[in-house]
């Protein structure tokens, strides 16, 4: 029992009636009036600090265990104190997870990253492996311009009065039909076989003009044959007109009338040769274009 | 964990209050190891020293604080607030008992009278205290808690009068008109005497 000199309490345990002075007399006075009654509970209450107090009772250690587990399972049910003091707990903590998670996932995004890093460093920083920089450097430009330049077709220049070529591979396509002319010429630096660059440019086929007389017979002399044989002069002219009239029956025809037709012949001829030359500058203007474009 | 648990030793009991209502068990833990058996031996003294109803009643007590743990009155002091709480869960209990009394009303009475007539007959500390618990038990239910609080609890008159809600005034004039009656009542036990008796060689 734990009193102060302002409890009356603590003069009944400390000093008996005889003792106490005026000022204490007169403030004990005011709930004690007798000194038998002062005297009695004196009495009493040092009866009961001198008798040791009956043994407490201790609490069960089950009993604390089950109200730790209902406070853990009511502070997330709706019954438990206010709805807003139960927010205000989940929020807080749920802020508090949520930088915790924050944290440490960018800590392990970071590992992770590293590690990439880590494992990749050859194909980011050594250039053997960078494609990229296989792209920046000149020399794997230039080589690769030769490789392209080496499967590009040559172009020939050819001066068609001298004949001289500049050899180069050509591709052959096929004729599409009698505007196009495309075909292939052997590379013959003595022959007088022209090389021809194949384009996709339509050219002006090489026409012949004939006259009423051999009509039929040029008709059947396709364009692919005269540039095949590549050029003609007159004799070999007249020889393949003469096996055509042959074929075709005018081989009875009189000397006039074959002189007619030789006339007519080389004029053809002439005139695919000059068609030829024509074409062959025209095709010489586009060539140069070609290879200027690449 | 030991440092939380060293933290929360040097929290006040409000300090500890508010940190229930906000949801922590640990706070809780420190408050039912402080008020656990202080409650269980009020409850053993106010319920006819029956240990049974005593753990009842404080578990119960506790229980109220988890479910509502927003009623406590922070103007007033914690210690003052859960003795008002057991002190309305006895008041209940002995509604309950007067209606009961007529059946079983012999049992503590019986009790008290025979232990009366041997009072007188052996000086024995354990006999006193017996008979202490049984004048209690015999005094209103207003004078015995008024006792109680004061001299086995240790609270302050103002803190009794706030467990209470009656005036300090009240409260003095309860305590020593318990002390009186009592006295009266166990004279027999005056430790003086006893005392000189002993030395005296009388018994």
């Amino acid at each position: 029992m734990n009193f102060n000199e302002n409890d009356i309490e603590y003069y009944l345990l400390t000093k008996e009636y005889t003792s106490l002075s005026s000022k204490e007399l007169e403030f004990v006075k005011e709930a004690i009036p007798t000194e038998e009654e002062y005297n009695s509970m004196r009495q009493l209450l040092l009866a009961m600090e001198e008798v040791p107090l009956e043994d407490e009772l201790t609490p069960n250690p089950e009993i604390k265990d089950s109200l730790v587990t209902a406070f853990e399972k009511a502070r997330w049910e709706k019954g438990v104190g206010t709805k807003e003091a139960a927010k205000v707990v989940s929020i807080n903590q749920e802020k508090d997870n949520r930088k915790k998670g924050v944290f440490w996932f960018s800590i392990a995004a970071s590992i992770v990253l590293l590690i990439g890093l880590f494992l990749n460093r050859e194909y980011l920083f050594l250039p053997e492996n960078n494609q990229l920089a296989m792209l920046d450097e000149p020399k794997n430009v230039e080589e690769k311009n030769k490789e392209l330049s080496s499967n590009k077709e040559n172009i020939a220049e050819v001066d068609m009065d001298n004949e001289t070529e500049s050899t180069i591979e050509y591709e052959e396509n096929e004729l599409l039909d009698n505007n196009e002319v495309a075909t292939i010429i052997e590379e013959d630096s003595e022959s007088s076989s022209i090389n021809r660059e194949e384009t996709s440019l339509e050219y002006k086929t090489i026409t012949s003009q004939p006259s009423a007389g051999n009509q039929l017979a040029l008709n059947e002399v396709t364009e692919k044959e005269i540039i095949a044989e590549g050029s003609f002069d007159d004799s070999e002219v007249i020889a393949f007109a003469d096996e055509v009239a042959e074929e075709s029956g005018f081989a009875n025809l009189s000397d006039k009338d074959l002189t007619s037709m030789k006339v007519s012949t080389s004029a053809a001829s002439s005139t695919i040769v000059t068609s030829e030359s024509q074409s062959l500058e025209g095709d010489k203007e586009m060539i140069d274009l070609f290879y200027t474009a690449l | 964990m030991k440092l939380n648990k060293q933290a929360y030793t040097t929290y006040t009991d409000e300090q500890l209050m508010d940190e229930v209502v906000k949801g922590n068990s640990r706070a809780f833990t420190e408050l039912y190891d402080r008020y656990s058996k202080p409650m269980l031996n009020y409850f053993y003294r106010m319920l006819w020293q029956d240990k049974l109803k005593a753990e009842d009643f404080m578990q119960e007590l506790f229980t109220k604080i988890i479910q509502k743990p927003h009623l406590f009155n922070s103007k007033l002091k914690f210690k003052t607030w859960i003795f008002s709480i057991a002190n309305n869960m006895c008041k209940n209990e002995y509604r309950k008992q007067e209606v009961r009394k007529g059946s079983n009303n012999d049992l503590h009475e019986n009790i008290i009278g025979e232990d009366a007539s041997d009072a007188v007959k052996k000086v024995d500390q354990s006999l006193f205290n017996k008979r202490l618990k049984e004048e209690l038990n015999l005094l209103s239910e207003s004078h015995k808690q008024v006792f109680i609080l004061r001299f086995k609890q240790g609270l302050s008159l103002k803190e009794i009068a706030d467990v209470l809600d009656v005036s300090e005034g009240t409260v003095k004039s309860r305590v020593f008109y318990t002390l009186k009656k009592l006295s009266a009542n166990l004279k027999e036990f005056n430790p003086i005497a006893i005392s000189v008796a002993l030395i005296l060689g009388i018994f």
